[in-house]
């Protein structure tokens, strides 16, 4: 019994050529889709993240430092409308029988191109005073807010800085947007709120 | 027929690497949003710990803030035996200031989170003046002393004489005490945390004893910056008078018959202040207190007088500043009311110098036969008064707390079974409490804290710690229920039949409760000490014949007397008689039967 012949013409013909390849250039692209989708959603979700903690790191510094001061040492002391700033003078503990106080402290919101800057003060004014820049990345403005003399975020403040204090009472709540332009040209905006009770 | 095989056809397929591929791709994502979510994880986690662990120390502030409202330390738990609390754990450690102020500093621990938080707060009414009579070093009392306690703003010492607020002498010491013969302590004793109590036979005490959990720390004496003048040596006949205000001596020599009125309110500061034979000093505080700081040296000559114009103890301070090694010599003849303060100096009181009052000092020379009344209201009464609040912080975390960020029980080698909550972790303290326990009965306890069971308190009645009254009713000397009756104390005491017999012939009128005690003693009194006690108090309450009728002191002959004294008799004391075990003779029975 002989074999049976086996055609010279091996091999893809042209249409299976072009659907094959069409086929992979289908995947590819797809699996290159996906890629960039979920590479743009990490970099969005860790710059998010990241400014989220900024914004929170700043947010602690700050509700820190604040609910340790007296309340009457506060600067200014209008009440119920927004500042960008704020000083204060906070407990340093017992020195020879008695309460000592802290030499007073300002953090306040300093506007930049494009961004603003969050900065402390030791001994604002003065000679020795003593700065530190504990974020560059605060937005103009806070999250929503634009420059019309409306509150357009609906916070109940007109116009505030990406950086805002209110006082009610004994009650202090801070406000803070950080942004940054991103390189692809989004803008990425995180907003975060507290509120602190002054315990001296 | 022969079977050829064929070679298999090339297999040139990509699915292979398309898997491949494919299969990395899926697992580059997969690992990068794992990281992602765990980075997140990791980053809330961090937060929320801190988060709590600043909770946890806001708490422990809150337990130990509070503690201090029922004289509580303030310290709870410690580095080595924190408190347990929310699966996390802290301490609070508390430092006590000269001026009053105390400074909180509580350290808490959850998971990566570490947070210390720090406030001062001012805790009403504190101050060395609860300690009644207290030494730094050891205490040794002279024969034949006598320290016991009253209310000056109750009534004069001589109206609480033998009451419940004649018992609450508060005698204590960082060292020994030792109590020599015929001395009698009305009140507790609290020695040193290291020191002994010691008693000679024939001494009282009716109170408690215990060690104190730890030393107390005398605070220095804080001199008013007052300029000092020039020295006098003063012999006039007319009193030399030092006007209300400030003044200051370098030294005040008060001459042979001279005398010196120290006009409230007043800071006198001196170098030294001398009073010679006869000479007087006068505490003018009708109009206001007067405070006299001593920097040096004080001699108060044996013939000299001092006295106070109003009875009121906290008007007349007597503050000694002297260094080290200095004694002062309170020789006077005196009912000082007043409280002496001397951290540093040895001092010396006379037998005659009668002191009323309280008296905190380094070492004690009391003189034989001398007697010290504590006064109860120079003590702190707290009645859960808040302290007041000065200054709150977020404090600097301790470096060995800070470094490294672990779970705090593996960190510490703790298990969290073995540790207890904040509530029950507080430092312990001598407790003095009178209380009505489940089944109804009065008692009391004196001794550590972490030895008693407060589960058995069903009300309290009166509670101290410290020296300092957490819990007062407002109408506690009315009702009696800070003490036991000094005199049932003393009939339990160790004092011999005749001591006690004197006692009491003392102490008569006694009280039914005393006299039932004295019945009733294991071991008995002597027949004729109790009949001598009971004639004294005739007529006798129901109960006291009651108990007579059942004392192994008497026989039937002294019985008969006494029942013929105080006939006719009630009919539960004659059914009593009737049924006497071993029962009156045949001719003392019908003495008493015919009498009724």
């Amino acid at each position: 019994m002989r074999a049976p012949h086996r055609s010279a013409r091996s091999g893809w013909t042209l249409v299976e050529v072009v659907l094959a390849s069409t086929f992979t250039v289908g995947v590819f692209a797809k699996a290159a889709f996906v890629m960039e989708s979920a590479l743009g959603l990490a970099s969005d979700e860790t710059a998010s993240m990241h400014y989220e903690d900024q914004a929170r790191r700043v947010m602690d510094r700050i509700g820190l430092a604040i609910m340790g001061s007296d309340r009457e040492t506060l600067m200014p002391q209008i009440e119920e409308l927004h500042t960008n700033s704020i000083r204060y003078s906070f407990s340093l503990g017992l020195e020879d029988g008695e309460v000592v106080w802290s030499a007073p402290e300002e953090i306040r919101f300093q506007n930049g191109v494009g961004t603003g800057a969050i900065e402390w003060r030791e001994n604002p004014g003065a000679a020795e005073e003593r700065r530190v820049v504990w974020s560059n990345l605060v937005s103009p403005l806070l999250e929503g807010e634009e420059v019309n003399g409306l509150d357009d975020n609906g916070n109940g403040l007109i116009d505030e800085d990406g950086l805002s204090f209110v006082l009610e009472g004994n009650r202090i709540v801070i406000r803070l947007t950080l942004r940054r332009p991103e390189v692809d040209g989004r803008l990425v905006e995180e907003s975060v709120e507290h509120v602190v009770y002054c315990r001296n | 027929m022969r079977t050829r095989f064929l070679p298999a056809p090339e297999r040139r397929g990509s699915a292979l690497v398309f898997s491949v591929m494919s299969v990395m791709v899926v697992s580059i994502l997969a690992a990068g949003f794992l990281q992602l979510s765990m980075s997140v994880t990791r980053r809330l986690n961090v937060y929320s710990d801190t988060q709590q662990a600043i909770n946890l120390a806001e708490a422990g502030l809150a337990e130990a803030y509070s503690g201090l409202a029922v004289a509580r330390t303030g310290n709870v738990g410690t580095m080595e035996a924190p408190a347990v609390l929310g699966g996390g754990l802290l301490w609070v450690e508390a430092e006590h200031h000269a001026s009053g102020l105390v400074e909180l500093e509580c350290t808490a621990m959850y998971g990566t989170g570490r947070a210390t938080l720090g406030l001062v707060c001012e805790p009403v009414g504190l101050g060395v003046a609860s300690l009644g009579f207290f030494t730094d070093e050891d205490l040794r009392l002279n024969p034949d002393v006598r320290l016991d306690s009253y209310d000056s703003k109750v009534s004069t010492y001589a109206d609480q004489l033998n009451t419940a607020l004649n018992n609450k002498g508060s005698i204590g010491s960082n060292g020994d005490v030792s109590v020599a013969s015929g001395n009698t302590i009305m009140g507790d004793i609290v020695y040193g945390p290291t020191g002994q109590l010691s008693v000679a036979s024939g001494s009282v005490i009716t109170g408690g004893s215990s060690a104190r959990p730890e030393e107390e720390v005398l605070p220095p004496v804080v001199v008013p910056d007052i300029p000092l003048q020039k020295a006098v040596k003063y012999t006039g006949g007319i009193p030399m008078v030092v006007p209300p205000g400030q003044a200051g001596y370098a030294g005040l020599d008060i001459g042979k018959n001279s005398t010196l009125i120290l006009k409230g309110p007043l800071d006198l500061v001196v170098n030294s202040l001398i009073l010679r034979l006869g000479a007087k000093l006068e505490f003018d505080t009708t109009n206001g207190p007067v405070q006299l700081f001593v920097n040096e040296s004080l001699d108060f000559s044996t013939s000299s007088v001092v006295s106070t114009s109003t009875q009121v103890t906290s008007d007349s301070l007597i503050f000694v500043a002297a260094p080290e090694g200095k004694s002062v010599n309170f020789g006077a003849k005196s009912q000082f009311y007043g409280f002496i303060y001397a951290p540093n100096a040895d001092v010396h009181i006379s037998a005659q110098y009668e002191l009323y009052g309280g008296l905190v000092c380094k070492e004690l020379q009391l003189a034989a036969q001398g007697k010290m009344h504590y006064d109860l209201s120079l003590g702190a009464t707290l009645s859960g008064q808040l302290p007041i609040l000065h200054s709150w912080r977020v404090v600097e975390l301790p470096q060995q707390v800070a470094a490294r960020r672990i779970d705090p029980f593996q960190l510490l080698g703790l298990d969290p079974n073995d540790l207890l909550p904040p509530a029950q972790s507080h430092q312990d303290q001598v407790l003095d409490v009178r209380y009505v326990d489940t089944s109804g009965r009065t008692t009391s306890y004196f001794g550590l804290e972490s030895e008693f069971d407060w589960s058995q308190v069903g009300s309290l009645l009166y509670g101290v710690r410290d020296g300092i009254a957490f819990y007062l009713p407002e109408d506690y000397a009315l009702s009696g229920d800070v003490a036991n009756d000094p005199l049932v104390d003393l009939v339990d005491s160790s004092l011999s039949s005749k001591q006690l017999r004197d006692a009491l012939l003392a102490a008569s009128p006694c009280s039914t409760e005393a006299l039932v005690a004295a019945c009733l003693r294991d071991p008995p009194m002597s027949q004729s000490d109790l009949k001598s006690v009971l004639d004294a108090n005739d007529p006798l309450a129901p109960q006291t014949l009651l108990s007579a009728v059942t004392s192994p002191s008497l026989d039937s002959s002294a019985l008969k007397d006494v029942l013929l004294d105080n006939s006719p008799l009630p009919t539960e004391v004659l059914d009593a008689v009737l049924l006497r075990n071993p029962p009156l003779s045949p001719s003392d029975l019908t003495k008493v039967l015919t009498i009724q």
